[in-house]
């Protein structure tokens, strides 16, 4: 078993097996050798780790993917996501960004997959008003910059 | 329109102005183009602020840009009814959001890099978008008609005219990028097709997915005609291609072949014969994945091959001829598959006895997956042979099958297909000399519950098969 230590201080004793599914964990554990100790995870807060090793548990014995797969195959997947994933992703916003930014810090790429999947699955098919509500942006372009998308857009209609 | 290049666009192929980008260039800008910050007033530094305290701002530029590219869409030039905003392509709609997201989105290249062309008044227009904003990106162009690209010889002009040439925007334009092109899809008929290719001289080094599409075209006259290909691509990190009624292009000698092949062949009746398949099949050693869909219109009249073909290297195949499993049968039984382990055969037609698929599955020992969506009775000759050879002794069919898909053409589950299903779980999930435990099957319809939990104390994983379309193997489904 592993202890791993939160940002705030709480620690959670996990199976090493789903603690692997991070590869900084794994890369940590490789380089310091068996050890009573707690992994400090100082980017993680206690009520996302939670969530994190939730999905670390179910995914536990899936094959670990090919060591060659790079960004480009990453893009060519679909944006489907597991039905059981998309349940464990079900939260609000922050918890989301949260899990996104956690997955990218403990180098869990499945993981950050299924967040980027559905943090885009929420944005396609919207006009960029209708993203601007969704996550609370406001405009902020300059009346110029206005002027140049506006002409940008021209390209795209029929000459 | 003259029918072939101008001498003064020929002589500057790798100038931007080749294309006669200039007096009335699109207007395409650049992370370059937006205000500095420090030109800001104080209303868009007070609403940059704002953004950039959200929770959605906490997600690293890095990542932003992965999510913005997994919707990525091919970039039409778009008609003027299709330029609302709802209509216009994905990445135009996030670089459109705020002035953080439009930096991230010019910046990353890849975005920018799909393009659908359809005709050659927008070649100005693409050209220019790659090279403001692509960096040197690979690219993946889709052709969606080339017959739009063909210059007629007249005028004067007359319906049965044909067309060959191609107007020198486009020779130009595939001369220049050829290079830089990772993914190229085409639609249009052989003459089209040679006529793009014939003229370039330079090596589609990047190119990794090929993709030819047969389209009828009117000034062909006889389509039943299967021309020689008269030019040879070379492609030296070519990977996957497909095939929808277009022959295997020549390759030269340093090129890749494909191993990752989908073909659909329509036979007899539409330009292939069963020799020409085995020909193409010889030619395609390397192949690991194939997606064969066979449309066979009776019964041949042209002969098969007697000599067996060899794919040592195939691993994966999805085999499909509607109507027709007797002729997969022979198709395969014509074919040496040492290494075959995933089989996938969808539609796979009216096989009462099961012979046809019988004959099929005695030709691939080393199988490990297989996928079928058959009749019910089809399924259960199957099953009663992987328990029982013919003479009803012994079991040797498909020694080293681990998993099992079965999708049945039936609404409901039946007594014997449960009870077929249990016998066979008894026999093939425990370990025994020379055979692999079967682990897995996936069945649609579902059975009950406690049907499964049966199944499951014999030792075989029970899961339901979405109803619906077939699926692909994913090594299919991600190159191709």
């Amino acid at each position: 078993m592993i202890n791993l230590t939160t940002s705030d201080n709480e620690t959670f004793t996990v199976d090493k097996k789903v603690a692997e599914k991070s590869v900084l964990i794994k890369n940590m554990l490789e380089d310091v050798g068996e050890s009573d100790q707690a992994i400090p995870l100082p980017n993680v807060t206690a009520s996302v780790l939670k969530k994190v090793l939730e999905w670390c548990e179910h995914h536990k014995d899936d094959p670990a993917p090919p060591e060659n797969e790079d960004k480009d195959d990453t893009r060519k997947r679909t944006t489907d996501i597991s039905e059981w994933d998309q349940k464990f992703i079900a939260v609000d916003q922050e918890m989301l960004f949260e899990i996104i930014l956690a997955a990218n810090y403990l180098d869990i790429k499945a993981l950050l997959d299924v967040g980027c999947k559905t943090v885009a699955n929420m944005i396609k098919g919207k006009t960029p008003e209708e993203i601007r509500k969704l996550f609370n942006i406001v405009n902020d372009f300059t009346p110029e910059e206005e002027a140049q998308i506006k002409k940008e857009n021209e390209w795209a209609e029929d000459r | 329109m003259s029918s072939s290049p101008s001498p003064a666009l020929m002589s500057i192929p790798n100038s931007p102005s080749a294309l006669s980008i200039g007096d009335n260039a699109p207007v395409v800008c650049t992370a370059d183009d937006l205000c500095r910050e420090d030109q800001l007033d104080e209303l868009t530094r007070s609403n940059a602020a704002h953004n950039a305290r959200l929770p959605v701002a906490r997600l690293p530029d890095d990542v932003l840009q992965t999510i913005f590219e997994i919707n990525s869409q091919r970039i039409p030039v778009m008609h003027s009814a299709l330029g609302t905003p709802r209509g216009m392509p994905y990445q135009m709609q996030v670089s459109h959001v705020c002035r953080h997201w439009r930096r991230l989105a010019l910046q990353t290249a890849t975005l920018w890099a799909k393009f659908a062309v359809d005709s050659p008044n927008r070649l100005r227009s693409i050209e220019h978008l790659i090279l403001k904003r692509t960096k040197g990106t690979l690219l993946d162009i889709l052709i969606w008609d080339l017959h739009r690209f063909l210059v007629r010889p007249g005028p004067p002009y007359h319906f049965r005219d044909r067309a060959s040439k191609l107007t020198p925007e486009l020779a130009l334009f595939m001369e220049k990028y050829l290079p830089q092109i990772s993914a190229l899809s085409i639609n249009g008929c052989d003459d089209s097709v040679n006529s793009l290719f014939m003229g370039q001289h330079t090596s589609a080094q990047a190119l990794v997915t090929l993709r030819l599409t047969w389209r009828f075209c009117p000034n062909v006259p006889d389509r039943s005609l299967l021309s020689e290909n008269p030019y040879t691509l070379v492609t030296p990190n070519l990977h996957s291609i497909q095939l929808n009624s277009f022959t295997l292009p020549k390759f030269s000698p340093c090129s890749r072949m494909p191993t990752t092949v989908r073909a659909i062949r329509y036979v007899e009746t539409h330009r292939f014969t069963m020799t020409h398949l085995f020909q193409e099949l010889a030619c395609l050693t390397e192949v690991k994945a194939l997606d064969y869909v066979l449309h066979c219109f009776g019964q041949s009249t042209t002969p098969w091959p007697a000599q067996k073909h060899q794919l040592p290297r195939l691993s994966t195949c999805q085999l499909e001829c509607p109507r027709h499993p007797e002729c997969l049968a022979r198709f395969v039984q014509l074919l040496s598959l040492p290494n075959l382990r995933w089989l996938s055969l969808p539609n796979f037609g009216v096989d009462i006895s099961g012979d046809s698929l019988l004959a099929i599955l005695q030709c691939v020992p080393m199988l490990a997956h297989l996928s079928i969506h058959t009749l019910r009775r089809t399924i259960l000759a199957m099953l009663h042979r992987l328990v029982l050879n013919a003479d009803n002794v012994q079991m040797t069919l498909l020694p080293r099958l681990k998993t099992l898909d079965l999708m049945i053409m039936s609404q409901s589950s039946s007594a014997n297909l449960r009870e077929a299903i249990e016998r066979l779980a008894r026999a093939r999930c425990h370990p025994q000399a020379g055979v692999t435990p079967l682990e897995k099957l996936s069945i649609y319809p579902s059975f009950k519950d406690n049907i499964v939990e049966n199944l499951e104390s014999l030792g075989l994983t029970v899961r339901t098969l979405p109803n619906g379309p077939f699926t692909r193997f994913p090594a299919l489904e991600c190159t191709l």
